[in-house]
């Protein structure tokens, strides 16, 4: 598994896609696509959008994330780096940004290489060895 | 040494502090400075996660609020977690230094730094996102940028943690 992050509108996709050699058609986005997708697909982007559409039709993040290391562990995912303002006041935007914040660090932990994303310049901020 | 970390909102940045804390740490004791105030379900249920997470890593927990410089931890290797509670309390709490928060937690710190044998001092990442801030919530960013600053000086490594991984800005630690 392949992890990439970065600050919103940072040339994450055109990375990947250069990088990795990727066409539009392996990307799944994770802010509208069908979810049996995600276990499938060659990329999925928006990680954190999927998070949030599965928080707010009450499904359960940790089962998806245990399938998803389970079913596609050659994916390459791409999730916007939120979580770097003030503790929001409203409840479920909290919940939000720690379940993001959560979930990415279980998808890093079974990562081979994890990048981030900056003004278009990514830097490698992991490597297993093992990829 | 004295080590400084930030990261965002769930990014493992306590559980990297921790874990630094064990490593750096030799026959001395270990002491987790807490700050964060308990009051509600969420905080609560928060301190008892950290709680969790700490457990047999064989830390004595100091609980501080306010007033860091009162605190003794002579000679041993403290985590300070985390900052931005402890900013809040000293600017929103009664008896917190208000306008003087600042100094009075840049006293503590440089106290802890001469008399500790290693510092972890947990902050936050809090300078990402400052559109909705109003004048009060622009106000205590400042500070608490203030105060990562101030403390990157003093400090050997300031590492950022990234969803469980460290970037370091300054120093190193293998």
């Amino acid at each position: 598994m392949i992890f990439v992050t970065g600050g919103a509108f940072q040339g994450k996709t055109e990375f990947v896609k250069e990088h990795f050699n990727i066409q539009e058609q392996e990307i799944v986005d994770g802010c509208l696509c069908e979810y049996h997708k995600i276990y499938h697909a060659r990329v999925i982007n928006h990680f954190e959008g999927l998070l949030l559409r599965l928080l707010k039709e009450n499904k359960s993040v940790s089962k998806v994330i245990e399938d998803l290391l389970w079913e596609n562990k050659n994916a390459i995912i791409i999730s916007t780096e939120i979580g770097c303002g003030l503790v929001p006041v409203d409840t479920f935007e909290r919940e939000y940004r720690e379940t993001v914040g959560r979930s990415c660090c279980q998808i890093v932990k079974n990562a081979n290489q994890v990048y981030r994303v900056h003004c278009g310049i990514a830097t490698k901020i992991y490597d297993s060895g093992n990829s | 040494m004295i080590v400084l970390i930030t990261g965002g909102s769930a990014s493992g940045k306590s559980e990297y502090g921790e874990n630094l804390a064990v490593k750096l740490s030799k026959a001395e004791k270990k002491t987790y400075i807490a700050t964060m105030y308990p009051y509600g379900d969420e905080t609560l249920q928060k301190i008892q996660r950290h709680k969790e997470m700490r457990k047999g890593k064989g830390f004595e927990t100091l609980e501080c609020f306010c007033g860091l410089k009162n605190i003794d931890t002579n000679n041993s290797t403290v985590l300070l977690e985390c900052m931005s509670n402890l900013l809040a309390n000293e600017l929103y709490r009664e008896e917190g230094a208000k306008d003087k928060a600042l100094e009075e937690i840049m006293t503590g710190i440089q106290k802890l730094g001469k008399e500790t044998v290693n510092l972890i001092i947990i902050s936050n990442e809090v300078f990402g996102d400052i559109t909705a801030s109003n004048s009060e919530m622009l106000e205590y960013i400042r500070l608490l940028g203030r105060i990562n600053l101030e403390i990157g000086k003093m400090a050997d490594v300031i590492c950022e943690v990234v969803y469980s991984i460290p970037i370091f800005h300054k120093g190193v630690i293998k």
